[in-house]
């Protein structure tokens, strides 16, 4: 398993020796469901290659993939592996924009990437035909690709390469390519393999998205690369009927699934009694919570919900990861049951110690760990000036390993801040304590809804460009909500036009952040000038306002 | 407070008969209305988009889905394709359905 530190030529090592081995088993809502061989595989992708052949792209030159279908995401992602480019996968619109504004939205894309190469589909084409500037796009369908006949892959010599990108979120003007060599991507997928203890006899089910580190690293190239089988479905289709997760899980045997905290919750509201009553989940060695803040209530809610059906407290696993270190940092419950703390919270707040307390004496906060650094990486919490803080002190949360980003792609300047004597400082607030590391949060303001990252400044500076919206005066924040187990997205704008074109303007703010961030906002408000309140460095303050926000104007 | 004297919520309230057209929409404009902090019922007219505007979330349109099914006795799948761009808003999840006949029943 993971013999080559070439990330193709273990697939192409399985595809030689087990052409008829399943690679992955993709679920359709509509369609069925596909299987796809690593023979198979290699034959779909190797026309890919063709293509890629034909349109002139070079080897180590971007493929950017936005696609509808899973499938021929995978195929175009392989294609470009086999190919020696550097595939990158992003979301493709969930709801129809404006021709105008996705093809801009396009070609920023492009250009972030270095590049003018798209792999996509036809109706995607038929929405933007016109708009796209010819010299800056070439566009290839994947609709075509079976006029190809398929190619070999070409030789891949060095490790340090780069073998993919994947993307930070982010306006898409801002977005980053976190640029993994091929090495940094085998050595995650061996570190995490041994920790998961990964096996033959084990089986993946995933709806995750493959733009997102999660979906692309734990639910696509380590069973790819390991031989381990993959049931795989969309998250658009496993949104509108939760319950296909749970029944490829039941008639697959599968064992190991990963998905962010929301989606515990999700399961355990919108699944019915009957459609529950004949699924086996006892197969299940652990459903891997990661991507947003774990909650431990949400874990019991899930496990209690589920416990008839097979599901016990030892399967609920943790994790940390971030796409900067190909995907994870530390790993909980796979051994060991995931220790969970009760911590006297006026210390944590006051002192930044995290200390356990009794909730009859003291006001506590309950904690959940991630776990334990998996091999070959290394965690440490730090202070504000980079020095390294003792056990239980909060702190920032450094990393170092063998799996880290080469570099933001084309962006030199991100890279040296992002990484200091091989040091990632991840933004994230935490502690250690014997070696388990419990996240409390983040330094900075980011929200992350169901998983996905959103930055308050990229809403404030879409919002700020909205006519009637006084520019610069805008705050954007999360609100946690236990019910749907994430947080919801609540923007404040000051304005002083007339009240009866508010309604108006909150709608063209909905839209706005809808087209380019992909993120709903739940509430937003128009206020009048100066009520938002500043930080004493003069800036609007984020926190200061979502207490403003919570106290003044949330009904309770 | 005694039950029966509690004002019924619109979203659960079930009228007994066949519901036309507006009493269905209206049944909708509450659940939206009811899912989106910055929107009242009143404000939400029977084309204004639901999805691609943003007011709504893709978590929300299974909600949405379940309720209509729910509410209306009948599968959607049967009238239109069931996803964000067919269903965006109150006009295209009601129209292929009263295409088909006048008056739909409510759930009893």
């Amino acid at each position: 398993m993971l013999e080559s530190d070439i990330l193709i030529e273990n697939v192409n090592s399985i595809a030689s020796l087990h052409s008829e081995r399943l690679f992955a088993k993709l679920l359709f809502a509509q369609r069925g469901a596909i299987n796809i061989t690593y023979g198979g595989l290699i034959e779909r992708a190797g026309r890919y290659v063709s293509m890629y052949h034909e349109h002139g792209v070079r080897p180590e030159e971007v493929v950017v993939i936005v696609h509808n279908d899973i499938e021929q995401t995978i195929y175009a992602f392989v294609g470009a592996t086999m190919y020696g480019a550097i595939p990158s996968i992003f979301a493709h619109p969930s709801v129809k924009i404006s021709p105008k504004e996705f093809s801009k939205t396009l070609a920023l894309l492009l250009s972030v990437s270095r590049t003018r190469f798209l792999v996509a589909y036809r109706d995607l084409h038929d929405q933007v035909k016109g708009c796209i500037p010819a010299d800056s796009i070439d566009l290839m369908l994947s609709e075509d690709v079976l006029a190809h006949s398929a190619a070999p892959a070409l030789p891949t010599a060095n490790p340090d390469k780069i073998v993919l990108l994947q993307h930070s979120s982010g306006t898409t003007g801002l977005k980053k390519g976190v640029a993994l060599s091929n090495s940094s991507v085998i050595n995650q997928l061996r570190n995490y393999a041994s920790t998961l203890q990964l096996c033959q006899c084990d089986r993946i089910a995933s709806w995750l998205p493959l733009y997102h580190d999660m979906g692309l690293i734990a639910c696509f190239l380590l069973p790819l690369a390991t031989g381990i089988p993959l049931v795989l479905m969309s998250p658009f289709d496993w949104i509108a009927d939760p319950m296909m997760l749970f029944r490829a899980i039941h008639k697959e045997k599968c064992t190991l699934c990963w998905m962010p905290n929301f989606a515990y919750n999700f399961l355990a509201a919108r699944v019915s009694e009957t459609d529950l009553a004949d699924v086996d989940l006892t197969s299940m060695r652990a459903f891997i919570n990661c991507a947003e803040p774990i909650s431990a209530d949400s874990h019991q809610l899930f496990c209690e919900r589920f416990r008839g059906n097979g599901v016990r407290e030892d399967m609920l696993c943790t994790c940390y990861a971030m796409a900067e270190n190909t995907f994870a940092v530390t790993q909980g419950g796979i051994l060991d049951p995931v220790k969970i703390e009760t911590l006297d919270a006026t210390a944590v707040r006051n002192r930044k110690e995290a200390i356990p307390a009794n909730c009859r004496t003291a006001v506590c906060q309950t904690v959940i760990s991630s776990g334990r650094a998996i091999p070959n990486n290394q965690v440490r919490i730090i202070d504000d000036c980079g020095n390294e803080l003792p056990e239980r002190y909060i702190g920032e949360i450094a990393i170092k390993s063998d799996s880290m980003l080469n570099e933001y792609y084309n962006r030199p300047d991100l890279t040296s801040q992002g990484i200091k004597n091989g040091w990632y400082r991840s933004g994230d607030l935490g502690y250690l304590a014997d070696g388990d590391l419990f996240v409390l949060g983040r330094i900075k303001d980011l929200i992350i809804v169901a998983g996905k990252n959103i930055y308050p400044q990229d809403i404030e500076e879409i919002v700020s460009g909205i006519e009637g919206i006084y520019p610069g005066r805008v705050v954007a924040f999360g609100i946690y909500d236990e019910t749907i187990g994430t947080e919801e997205v609540v923007i404040l704008a000051e304005t002083v036009v007339e009240r009866a074109k508010h309604l108006e303007i909150k709608l063209a703010i909905a839209k706005a952040v809808r087209e380019q961030l992909e993120c709903v906002a739940n509430d937003i408000l128009l206020l009048p000038h100066m009520w938002l309140i500043k930080s004493s460095s003069g800036k609007l303050s984020r926190p200061g306002n979502r207490e403003k926000y919570l106290s003044e104007l949330r009904a309770p | 407070m005694r039950a029966w004297f509690r004002k019924s919520n619109p979203i659960t309230k079930n009228i007994n008969g066949p519901v036309d057209y507006e009493a269905a929409a209206q049944k909708l404009r509450s659940f939206v209305a009811a899912k989106s902090k910055f929107i009242e019922a009143s404000e939400i007219a029977n084309e204004t988009k639901l999805f691609s505007s943003g007011l709504l979330d893709s978590l929300a349109f299974i909600e949405l889905v379940l309720y209509v099914e729910k509410e209306f006795h009948l599968k959607l799948a049967d009238f239109t394709e069931v996803n964000l761009n067919s269903l965006d808003s109150i006009e295209q999840i009601l129209d292929p359905i009263f295409k088909r006949s006048r008056n739909i029943s409510p759930a009893s």
